[in-house]
């Protein structure tokens, strides 16, 4: 009995410090969602879900929430193709194998402040390098239909070597004697990676997919020094739009409403795909 | 079914040679043992024979054809693995049907099939589970059912018994064999073990160094093995080497520990020195002062069952024979020792090579 008090003592500083810093934050934002909070005309009251049905009717949160599947879809399928391809390509042996994945590396090692500012840069409508290389001048980063894909450039050239590490060492526990018996059993290259390659790393594409999903969902640093969620609200997500609610309106409530939204929505993501993983686990 | 025949192969990775200028004929329907230490190249044939690894330099037929440039798909080879290399995210059926789904073959051929390989192998009561649900004698059942059910032209087996208990690993050697006999499908096999190679083959390549050493019969192999390696490496325990001189007038003697050894090979030409090989299954050791027997000190007595291994040192030099368990020897004690003449190996002192 002693023994389970003691142990009850030495777990709490931390069970404290874990509430303070997640249980504390995440249901004081439920509060804030169901009260109108101003803080300059000093307005705190309770009205329900009153910001959850303006939300509905708000046409600024559906685009934002639109912007964001589209960009979040797009980015992690362009992802996850480009990353098997590398991955598979990095498995085989080859010179300087090392080297090349230690370069693969380096985009996913650069702060995404600092390389937003420099495809920012390299978008730069007059003397930006992509458009010089091209010959055109496209204004990337100032047209809706641009901007928005401009931003899933520098995501998916961010994140890929992301999903190659662990797609990589998701290969590497594939025994290299299955590929041979595959092969003596008479599947071509393709047979191959159909039958043996790709059923062995589906766990390993769900965790990618599941981590990749859920931080494409609440992307906010690249788009925020990208293009600030403009031109008009073309490349607003649900975390930049809740940002600017809340940090640049200052409207606590409604804004936490809307980081509800988003808590609410990787919920989902996240349970559809732990239960595909616990659905599909091979061994 | 298939003759395999290997001309002037030569395999090199990065570094140097492995397998260096390799003349082989399996013949169709044959048992064919390569054995050989770790790393001697044995592994790399078989996966050049599969056409896993491309040769360096040579050509590979099958009957009458080259098939150098064929991929492993087209050549109807199927291989059983050490570690076994069952599909882990299939069943066992779907494990053993997986040559014949490649292969596009209607469903209820395919069902007829695996049952029938499957109650070959006794199978049939594990056909649902997903092979990490085995014991390791079953999960090589199943890499051996999968083998199989193609009813290839060569079997290649790399080290398929090793990673069994030593009950099962005889177990299966026998069943190996049984099954070899149904089938006759011209059969590689590949193993470090070699009991296992003399106990099983109808034919054995002893290699080392990526150079066949002998390639012959298990009995000519071991009864008369082509240099000291082989002397060494086939037999356990391992064959005694002496060291003997052979002078110009006298054929058939060896001088060795101020004795004459008197042999029935004519050694006129190989005077000078030479090894002298004795397996120590040859040598009995007595208590008992025998006619011409050599007087020993015992140095380790190993009883082993029916029979005792016993260590001694014949005038300085350590060897080991075999005793009677029944005769009570101990360490430290004065023996005999006696062996057939006709038994003794002999070597050339520096290039190894049997003398006949």
């Amino acid at each position: 009995m002693i023994n389970k008090d003691r142990g009850i003592r030495y777990v709490a500083p931390a069970l404290a410090v874990l509430l303070l810093i997640t249980a504390y934050p995440v249901f004081y934002v439920l509060y804030l969602s169901l009260h109108r909070e101003l803080l300059i005309f000093k307005i705190s009251k309770f009205i329900g879900p009153d910001n959850f049905f303006f939300l509905f009717q708000d046409d600024r949160f559906w685009n934002a929430l639109k912007n964001t599947v589209y960009f979040s879809t797009l980015s992690v399928s362009v992802e996850l193709a480009l990353g098997l391809c590398i991955a598979l390509l990095l498995n085989r042996s080859f010179r300087l194998k090392g080297v090349t994945r230690a370069v693969v590396l380096l985009p996913w090692a650069i702060p995404t402040v600092v390389s937003a500012r420099m495809w920012e840069l390299i978008f730069n409508s007059d003397f930006g390098v992509l458009n010089y290389l091209l010959g055109a001048h496209i204004n990337w980063l100032g047209s809706p239909s641009w901007a928005i894909h401009a931003a899933i450039l520098v995501d998916i050239w961010k994140t890929t070597p992301f999903v190659v590490i662990l797609l990589t060492a998701g290969l590497q526990i594939i025994p290299g004697e299955l590929y041979r018996a595959a092969r003596t059993d008479g599947a071509g290259a393709w047979k191959v990676f159909r039958t043996i390659t790709l059923p062995l790393l589906l766990p390993v594409i769900l965790v990618v997919l599941l981590f990749r999903t859920l931080d494409a969902f609440r992307v906010f640093d690249v788009i925020y020094v990208l293009t600030g969620g403009g031109p008009a609200n073309a490349t607003e997500t649900l975390s930049l739009y809740a940002y600017k609610i809340l940090f640049q309106t200052l409207q606590f409530g409604y804004g936490s409403a809307i980081s509800v939204m988003v808590f609410v929505c990787t919920g989902c993501i996240s349970v559809f795909y732990i239960k595909l993983m616990t659905g599909s686990t091979p061994r | 079914m298939a003759e395999i025949r290997l001309i002037g192969i030569q395999k090199k990775f990065d570094g140097p040679l492995v397998i260096d200028d390799l003349d082989l004929v399996i013949g169709d329907g044959e048992f064919f043992t390569i054995v050989g230490p770790s790393g001697c190249g044995k592994s790399t044939i078989l996966n050049m024979i599969a056409g896993l690894d491309p040769v360096t330099r040579g050509s590979i037929f099958f009957d009458d054809c080259m098939v150098n440039d064929i991929s492993p798909k087209e050549r109807d080879v199927a291989m059983v693995f050490q570690n076994y290399a069952l599909y882990p995210h299939m069943t066992v059926y779907e494990n053993i049907a997986f040559p014949l789904r490649i292969k596009k073959m209607p469903k209820t051929a395919i069902d007829a099939e695996v049952r029938q390989v499957a109650a070959l192998l006794d199978l049939n009561d594990f056909l649902r589970r997903r092979p990490r649900e085995l014991s390791g004698g079953q999960r090589q059942r199943v890499a051996l059912g999968r083998a199989m059910v193609r009813k290839p032209r060569v079997f290649l087996m790399d080290e398929p018994l090793s990673n069994l208990d030593a009950q099962l690993r005889i177990a299966m050697r026998s069943e190996l064999k049984k099954l070899h006999e149904k089938l006759k499908i011209t059969t590689v096999y590949v193993t470090h073990d070699q009991s296992e190679a003399l106990g099983i083959s109808d034919r054995i390549a002893v290699l080392h160094r990526g150079r066949i050493q002998q390639c012959d019969t298990p009995h000519d192999v071991y009864n008369r093995p082509a240099n000291t390696f082989v002397a060494g490496f086939i037999g356990s325990p391992q064959m005694n080497f002496i060291h003997g001189s052979v002078s110009v007038d006298r054929r058939h003697e060896i001088q060795c520990n101020e004795i004459a050894l008197t042999t029935v090979q004519d050694l006129s030409r190989a005077a000078g020195n030479v090894t002298i090989g004795l397996r120590p299954d040859d040598i009995t050791v007595s208590s008992v002062e025998m006619r011409s027997g050599m007087q020993v000190e015992i140095t380790v007595v190993e009883p082993a069952g029916a029979f005792c291994w016993v260590d001694f040192k014949w005038g300085g030099i350590e060897m080991r024979g075999k005793a009677d368990s029944e005769i009570e020897l101990r360490k430290g004690v004065t023996a005999y020792i006696t062996f057939p003449v006709e038994k003794i190996h002999v070597f050339d002192l520096e290039s190894g090579a049997r003398i006949e």
